[in-house]
């Protein structure tokens, strides 16, 4: 990151490798859909790009380009809510991923966290699928460690209420609300 | 143990990581913590971007590569924030004067800067860590900022004495539209200093300027306004902290709005 922001071009091109994969599995969990995730990480390396001079040496990356990926899919997921809520809603229905009614097996990570709200949703995504720590999260997401713990736990109150229904194939929580 | 210390282990045991023996032994009898963990332990294939996307991106960004300066370091943010909310209500003294002041008692003074200046410091610090995205947060913006008024307010009604004013609306709206006039040129500068960060949450960021210029305003009012009825104080003093949180979230809602 420091030879990125000096302007070295070998260091710019690893970093893209490195971290790449693990941006675009956090849009594609959030998004459920490829070409979101692919303009989503388009923007994402846009933005952070024109704010790299705003990395501290002294700090971990990875919130610091995760708060600026958070607030890509925010910005995103305002923009498309916008955009659905003028559309016909038949239409808006073809964007729903394609995750909803668990079978009678073990739900997927996608089916599991569907039925969450955005914010417990979020911080399980960073934690399971990116990795991050607690405190990593809290940073990424403007946020405090106790904040974070507290959505975990309502998170896990919620799927350990929804898992044996889930298992049983009856509808899920998403589907009853 | 009970299912709710091992839930920080969940994750990291479904993956395969070690936790401690207690916690391994809850999981292992606990039926609804087994069940999370096997439900968080089905790892689909991570979705990847293909080899032209990055190619893409990476060509992008070598195209327009250069050199950054690092960010300024938080204090010099702190230490500018700062200068420009006692630099405005300093301008507005030398042109109003310091009556206020000398009607001031002397623990009043000490109770009424020292938390003013606590406050300035502590939303300074907060605007300096907004603009820098990945920063440890001090407490979510409109909680600093709802707190900082009932402290200010706590403060004002115990100092001050409160009783009725027959010209309560009249010096009170002059009040208020000096503490504006002071304010709106801190926001102003501060906003131009904040940009030089990354603005992630315009909302956020519009609420502490906001506040921050309010201060200076409400700084100037106690060191000019004689006034020291606790009614006024609250009312029209506390109004520009206030009146400068509304814009400054107003204003960061329609950034917000502009950015989408």
């Amino acid at each position: 990151m420091e030879r990125y922001q000096s302007g070295d071009q070998a260091a710019a091109q690893q970093l893209v490798d490195l971290v790449s994969g693990r941006l675009y599995a956090f849009f594609a969990s959030h998004m459920g859909s490829r070409s979101q995730a692919d303009d989503m990480l388009q923007e994402v390396w846009l933005r952070l790009h024109q704010a790299r001079h705003t990395y501290r040496r002294s700090e971990p990356v990875l919130p610091w380009m995760y708060a600026i990926a958070r607030r890509v899919r925010v910005d995103n997921y305002r923009r498309r809510r916008r955009i659905e809520r003028r559309e016909v809603a038949s239409e808006a229905l073809h964007n729903i991923p394609s995750q909803a009614g668990p079978g009678p097996t073990a739900p997927s990570f996608g089916e599991l966290i569907a039925s969450l709200p955005e914010s417990q949703r979020e911080v399980l995504i960073m934690l399971k699928v990116n990795g991050l720590s607690i405190d990593d999260v809290a940073r990424a997401t403007s946020s405090t460690v106790g904040a974070v713990k507290q959505k975990v736990h309502r998170a896990y109150i919620r799927l350990r209420a929804w898992l044996p229904t889930a298992r049983s194939g009856q509808p899920s929580m998403g589907e009853e609300s | 143990m009970t299912c709710h210390e091992v839930e920080s282990l969940i994750i990291p045991y479904a993956q395969g990581g070690a936790v401690p023996p207690e916690a391994a032994a809850h999981i292992a009898g606990c039926k609804s913590c087994t069940g999370l963990v096997m439900a968080l332990a089905q790892t689909d294939p991570p979705p990847a971007p293909s080899a032209e996307q990055l190619q893409e991106i990476k060509s992008g960004i070598v195209a327009t590569l250069k050199p950054v300066k690092p960010l300024a370091p938080t204090r010099m943010f702190v230490s500018a924030l700062m200068l420009i909310a006692v630099f405005a209500a300093a301008v507005g003294v030398i042109e109003l004067g310091t009556a206020g002041w000398h009607a001031l008692s002397v623990p009043q003074a000490a109770a009424v800067f020292t938390t003013l200046a606590v406050c300035a410091f502590v939303l300074a610090l907060s605007l300096a860590r907004q603009i820098v995205p990945g920063s440890r947060l001090l407490l979510p913006a409109h909680l600093s900022v709802l707190g900082f008024l009932a402290i200010i307010g706590a403060i004002f009604g115990t100092m001050y004495q409160a009783h009725p004013e027959p010209a309560f609306m009249s010096t009170g709206l002059v009040c208020l539209r000096i503490g504006l006039e002071c304010a709106l040129p801190v926001a102003a500068l501060c906003w131009l200093v904040l940009r030089r960060g990354a603005i992630l949450n315009p909302r956020a960021l519009g609420v502490l300027t906001g506040a921050l210029a309010g201060l200076s305003g409400l700084l100037l009012l106690e060191i000019f306004c004689p006034n020291l009825n606790a009614y006024h104080v609250l009312a029209w003093h506390l109004g520009v902290v206030l009146a400068g949180t509304l814009g400054g979230m107003a204003t960061g809602i329609m950034v917000e709005h502009f950015r989408e």
